[in-house]
């Protein structure tokens, strides 16, 4: 085998999203040397052909849970899950903060020490209110629902600027309006001399004497690559970070404690065309069943989502006549997204294998969310209601949902169980007891390794988390621009 | 049939965790279960210019027949003229998510050759008609065991996936593609 090529950093960032994508830039602004690595190829606004099949192979990571019940995603190139996201911006919940510093040893993360880099976070990638102009029928649908039950709900803040409505949010945002890492912190990052390797994939962490050293990684086409540097952050995401740490001989609570957003989609279908393949992928959310923010529900949201024919059918339930029935009516179905506050604790092996078994309780969240949903469409006028429960009736009334209420409900019952808001697995905390590093992001035992995504994250937020991991890295890196390191 | 054979479908039969592993494991060091095209129907096997990464022939054929009755009658006579080749299009996805190749490999092995009751004898799922097959998959759709259950949700969700994905099937859905360029625009979808 030929020796590996040989390059020299300041700091090495892995990966390129949310939590890598801010790291990356606030070194580089202030003089660091920075060498971001993203397994993940690199591909521009021109390259994205809209194509929900083509674009959902190219751009995102497909896993699962070690008992199949539940499919993992998130984004497999430069920018990460922030090309393939919804874009939606919810502030860090107060709740979850105080949860943190009580039960993580993070006493020292006061809501004024987040406040600063939740606002330049928001800043950043231009959250801005979703004004009527970005609201399709979808939306209005899931809206009109709730306003009639009397729910709390509202447009959501997005990170777009001059937003085109195309839909696409989750294939690569052909218009450049989605305010993602790839647009944003990562050409900030260059600019200021940062240099991205993009197809690269980090094999381990390079940790001598207790101090990282750099990092060893392979290109697509098989050359190995060493990088020699001080400082290492890690910021891959949750479905690579933890095991990169315990190939590297990162112990302790490395792999422990993954936190999920489990989610369902529900589908309505109406007697008029409502196009929910068109207009912002997600721009409303029902928040009446959360429990952060202030609310007191089970634990659940509820978000309009788009409507295109992978994720329609696959939430769909059943098979054969019936499924390819409801999807002739395509045109016609509106969908919301049930997201839950996980309270399941799963684990990460070094291989990647990822052992997560939903409790009872979370199940009974999900349920919650999609009666939720289904009295939301029923109250504006929905013909049926669709659950993702394979072998379940459609739901034409809302005493039909008396059966949903009391049937049994086994995560492999469901047409599609998935996550995407991934959390832990490198946590921080007070101590190597209760996680992997501490506050400022840096690794227990480790001098010169932090960790930046959201696999520091000690649980699950409770709400989407692009803002929230944004902010914490953002944090991360003004301890080490300052010289924490 | 051979012993081993035998105790290949029975254990397919009550399909527990420990069976359904040591059935792959068992299959793949006897090559019990064909690994090439034969015994597989000619309208269910690769085209021969076709190169598989993950999948075998058989696991090609099984996927392409179990796809045939997920997507409904009219998908299915799309993927029989070859206009959407899924078999073709799961392998190209499982190339990039291994961990979840494994798994369904095997899933679609154990739904090839076990043994399903409402079948009613042994023979291979690929070889039985469309009804047989619908109520094997409706079997596993609502079975008491989580394996079997897993066992659809894996094979219908790659089927779905692979289906819808392609551009030939929007005639079913009325998906009028990405843009809105044709004669739904985005217009139509941001009215009140």
């Amino acid at each position: 085998m030929s020796p590996p090529e040989r390059l020299a950093a300041d700091v090495v960032v892995v990966g390129s999203g949310a939590g890598g994508g801010p790291v990356a830039a606030v070194l580089a602004e202030s003089g660091r040397r920075v060498i971001v690595i993203e397994a993940g190829p690199r591909l521009e606004a021109g390259d994205f052909t809209g194509d929900e099949g083509e674009m959902t192979a190219r751009l995102w990571k497909v896993a699962s849970t070690a008992d199949t019940t539940m499919n993992l995603y998130a984004g497999a190139c430069v920018g990460g899950s922030t090309v393939i996201n919804d874009a939606l911006c919810f502030r860090p919940a107060p709740e979850v903060l105080a949860q943190w510093r009580d039960a993580y040893g993070l006493g020292g993360l006061s809501d004024a020490v987040w406040a600063p880099f939740v606002g330049r976070a928001w800043s950043d990638v231009h959250a801005e209110p979703t004004g009527p102009d970005h609201l399709n029928r979808n939306a209005r649908l899931l809206a009109l629902g709730a306003k009639r039950l009397g729910w709390s709900a509202s447009a959501t803040p997005r990170s777009v600027r001059d937003c085109v409505n195309l839909g696409l949010c989750n294939y690569g945002c052909p218009s450049n309006a989605k305010q993602s890492t790839l647009v944003t912190y990562v050409p900030r990052a260059e600019r200021a001399g940062a240099r991205t390797l993009a197809g690269t994939r980090a094999l381990r962490v390079r940790i001598e004497a207790g101090a990282a050293r750099g990092v060893d990684a392979v290109r697509g086409d098989g050359t190995p690559v060493a990088i020699d540097a001080p400082l290492v952050c890690v910021a891959a995401g949750v479905l690579e970070t933890p095991a990169l740490l315990l190939r590297s001989g990162v112990g302790g609570r490395a792999g422990q404690g993954l936190q999920f957003h489990s989610s369902v989609h529900v589908t309505a279908r109406f007697a008029e065309p409502v196009h929910g393949y068109y207009g912002p992928t997600m721009a409303y959310a029902v928040d009446e069943l959360s429990d952060v923010h202030g609310h007191r529900g089970p634990g659940a949201m509820i978000e309009s989502v788009t409507v295109h024919p992978i994720v329609a059918a696959s939430a769909l339930p059943g098979f054969g006549a019936a499924h390819a029935a409801a999807m002739a009516e395509l045109p016609n179905l509106a969908r919301a997204l049930i997201v839950i506050h996980d309270r399941t604790r799963g684990t990460m092996s070094a291989e990647g294998a990822v052992r997560y078994e939903l409790a009872p309780e979370d199940m009974e969240r999900l349920r919650a969310g999609m009666i939720g949903a289904a009295s939301c469409y029923l109250n504006a006028g929905a013909e049926e209601v669709l659950l993702p429960i394979n072998g379940a009736a459609p739901i034409r009334r809302e005493a039909d949902l008396a059966a949903v209420k009391t049937r049994s409900l086994r995560p492999s019952d469901l047409a599609l169980l998935y996550a995407v808001h991934l959390f832990g697995g490198a946590a921080m905390a007070g101590s190597p007891e209760q996680g992997v590093c501490d506050a400022s992001g840096a690794v227990f035992g480790v001098r010169g390794l932090y960790v930046a995504c959201a696999s520091s994250l000690p649980t699950a937020t409770g709400v989407n988390p692009q803002i929230t991991v944004i902010a914490n890295a953002l944090r991360i890196a003004d301890g080490l621009r300052r010289g924490a390191a | 049939m051979s012993a081993l054979q035998a105790e290949l479908r029975a254990a397919a039969a009550s399909l527990d965790r420990r069976t359904f592993l040591r059935l792959a494991g068992v299959a793949a060091a006897t090559g019990i279960m064909p690994s090439g095209c034969g015994g597989v129907p000619e309208g269910l096997a690769p085209r021969p210019d076709v190169t598989l990464a993950v999948l075998s022939p058989r696991t090609y054929a099984v996927f392409t027949a179990a796809a045939m009755r997920i997507v409904g009658p009219r998908g299915a006579e799309l993927i029989a003229d070859r206009r959407v080749d899924v078999g073709g299009l799961a392998d190209a996805w499982l190339v990039a998510a291994p961990s979840v190749a494994g798994p369904l490999g095997q899933a679609l092995l154990v739904l090839e050759f076990g043994v399903w009751p409402v079948i009613g004898k042994v023979r291979p799922f690929t070889s039985v008609p469309p009804g047989a097959q619908d109520g094997v998959l409706a079997e596993c759709m609502t079975s008491r065991l989580d394996l079997k259950r897993s066992l659809f949700r894996g094979v219908r969700s790659l089927a779905l996936l692979t289906f819808y994905g392609s551009p030939a099937t929007r005639s079913l859905t009325g998906y009028p593609g990405p843009f809105g360029t044709g004669s739904v625009t985005i217009a139509d979808a941001m009215k009140d």
